[in-house]
């Protein structure tokens, strides 16, 4: 485990916002934070970088303790909280070189990260000209300039349209395989399904284990079948015992096995149907 | 350190309003000066008052010299206002904007963000009132020219050529000084405030109070005036006595210090232990 939380807690006045948060990150993971709006997965994001100062607990980074507001939390660790600002009266060019020179980075290295994100042609425009999926990119380079081990994420996909969704995935999968561990915060369960390797789920305050995404996975009897033609298809899965029809979408058929083993039956219950696929789903939604 | 500053330099200097006291400065100096030299007669008359009756005055009073005396006694008491633009968000523009959440996640302390914003800003008081008080004499020597400077204290008091510049210089020192308590004042206010305007509100307001307490004769307020940093705002024209009323400004060195001391303390303080959560 790269990073480890040992009974984080914060309290705003007399409200709780973290009571006990106690999980662990593995390295080279994509890590997500899942919870509900409110349920505490910004207050613990900003506490890794200082920005929240009064709070209790433990952190261990590579099983060596680490002080409140230790700079190696920031030598090493990359951040982007909550929604990306800039001064947006400068270029991006100009906020990078600000961000450099505090950062002690060679100048080169802010060349590398816009074209890493994809912004080097719109480097020398202001910044309050760029969409939001820009700024979000933007926010990206910012917190990889020092090429940072750790990636922060709060909800790096929000306000994104669906290319910038894509986007996104792209180039989180790709810090991934370069070896960077990435912690990534989300209400959205698409994005822990299609990005993260492991997760933990956030409600008011308190926090389950680190969960494997795949574990969880193989606990799930849901399967998605596509179909030439579902109204045959749907007829034999009510017919039969191994299965429980749940719901349809176009050519798209979600059904439920009794066991995990009965799926194996599939290919005899629907034979002489045009099958195009067999995927499982995943039962987050449960989880959560 | 050195990078802290000067990225404190580059986020002022790129901001319009940055400018805003520099160019108000610029276009007014001029526009009171020419003034001053077309309306001399009346000027001149209304100095001279009462006295025509018993001195003969020959040639005319009006110069340079006089001219920036009187537009740095008139404008002095509304620098406040100017002094308040770069510190008012220095601290609280960036709570507003959100930015600290991307600066303060660097591997620097807040401690170093915190003196870099105050050199800013102390620097940036400075330079503001240097170009007042130069501005003012070289806009007033080029179109009034030089001469004697006539100032009232205790009667008419006659300053000649030589003995002018350096009281300008010693005005400046110590209008500056209390002009920087006026900017560590809205610092103060910055560093507790998520808006921009709060803090310039809340400065000009104790400004003025302070300046009620010390234009209101009641005994009172007349005993705490002297420990206030507002009561010192007009000490430029103290520059110009005979002699040179020295306790006073040792008094005005004195309480400026402690309560930019005060200031800056409080807001360090704030500063340093704020939860970032905007």
């Amino acid at each position: 485990m790269i990073l480890e939380f040992k009974n984080i807690n914060k309290s705003y006045n007399k409200v709780k916002a973290l009571k006990d948060i106690s999980f662990s990150i593995p390295e080279n993971s994509i890590f997500g934070i899942l919870g509900a709006n409110g349920s505490g997965k910004s207050t613990f994001m900003k506490i890794l970088p200082g920005l929240i100062y009064d709070w209790t607990g433990e952190i261990y980074y590579n099983s060596i303790a680490i002080q409140k507001n230790d700079m190696i939390l920031r030598k090493d660790f990359g951040y982007l909280i909550e929604a990306p600002t800039f001064y947006e009266y400068l270029s991006a060019q100009k906020n990078l070189e600000i961000l450099a020179r505090i950062s002690k980075v060679n100048p080169n290295r802010i060349d590398e990260v816009l074209k890493l994100v994809e912004l080097s042609h719109r480097a020398d425009d202001k910044v309050s000209a760029y969409s939001y999926g820009m700024k979000q990119r933007l926010g990206i380079a910012q917190a990889l300039l020092h090429n940072p081990k750790i990636l922060v994420l709060d909800e790096p996909n929000n306000g994104l349209d669906p290319n910038g969704i894509n986007d996104m995935i792209r180039l989180i999968k790709k810090l991934k395989s370069e070896g960077k561990t990435i912690c990534l915060s989300t209400h959205n369960l698409k994005d822990v399904e299609e990005l993260c390797t492991d997760f933990t789920v956030f409600k008011d305050g308190v926090c389950s284990d680190s969960v494997s995404l795949n574990e969880q996975l193989m606990k799930s009897f849901k399967w998605m079948i596509t179909v030439k033609n579902p109204e045959p298809v749907i007829d034999k899965i009510n017919e039969s015992d191994d299965f429980t029809f749940i719901s349809s979408f176009n050519n798209n058929i979600l059904i439920q096995t009794k066991t995990k083993d009965t799926i194996a039956n599939l290919n005899n219950v629907l034979s002489g149907e045009d099958i195009y696929k067999i995927s499982k789903e995943s039962n987050l939604i449960e989880y959560f | 350190m050195i990078n802290l500053f000067y990225n404190e330099l580059i986020k002022a200097l790129y901001k319009r309003r940055t400018y805003i006291s520099f160019i108000l400065i610029t276009l007014l100096i001029p526009a009171i000066v020419y003034a001053i030299d077309y309306g001399a007669v009346s000027l001149e008359t209304k100095i001279y008052g009462q006295m025509q009756d018993s001195f003969i005055f020959i040639g005319s009073i009006i110069n340079g010299y006089l001219s920036a005396y009187l537009i740095i006694a008139i404008l002095i008491t509304h620098m406040p206002f100017l002094s308040t633009i770069i510190p008012s968000e220095i601290i609280s523009g960036e709570y507003s904007k959100g930015t600290f959440r991307i600066y303060l996640t660097r591997a620097i302390l807040r401690r170093d963000v915190f003196i870099s914003k105050v050199l800013v800003v102390f620097l940036y008081t400075t330079l503001m009132m240097f170009y007042f008080f130069s501005f003012s004499l070289f806009i007033s020597y080029l179109i009034l020219g030089d001469g004697e400077l006539i100032v009232f204290h205790k009667g008419i008091l006659l300053l000649s050529e030589d003995d002018i510049i350096w009281r300008f210089f010693l005005g400046f020192t110590f209008s500056n000084f209390v002009m920087i308590a006026v900017s560590s004042l809205c610092l103060f206010f910055s560093s507790f405030s998520k808006n921009s305007v709060t803090p310039i509100i809340s400065t000009i307001s104790i400004v003025f109070i302070g300046s009620a307490i010390s234009f209101i004769p009641i005994d009172i307020f007349e005993l705490i005036d002297p420990y206030l940093f507002t009561g010192y705002i007009d000490i430029f024209l103290l520059a110009f006595y005979d002699p040179i009323p020295i306790d006073i400004f040792i008094d005005c060195f004195m309480v400026c210090f402690i309560w930019i001391t005060i200031f800056i303390a409080a807001a360090y303080f704030n500063f340093t232990n704020r939860d970032i959560l905007e």
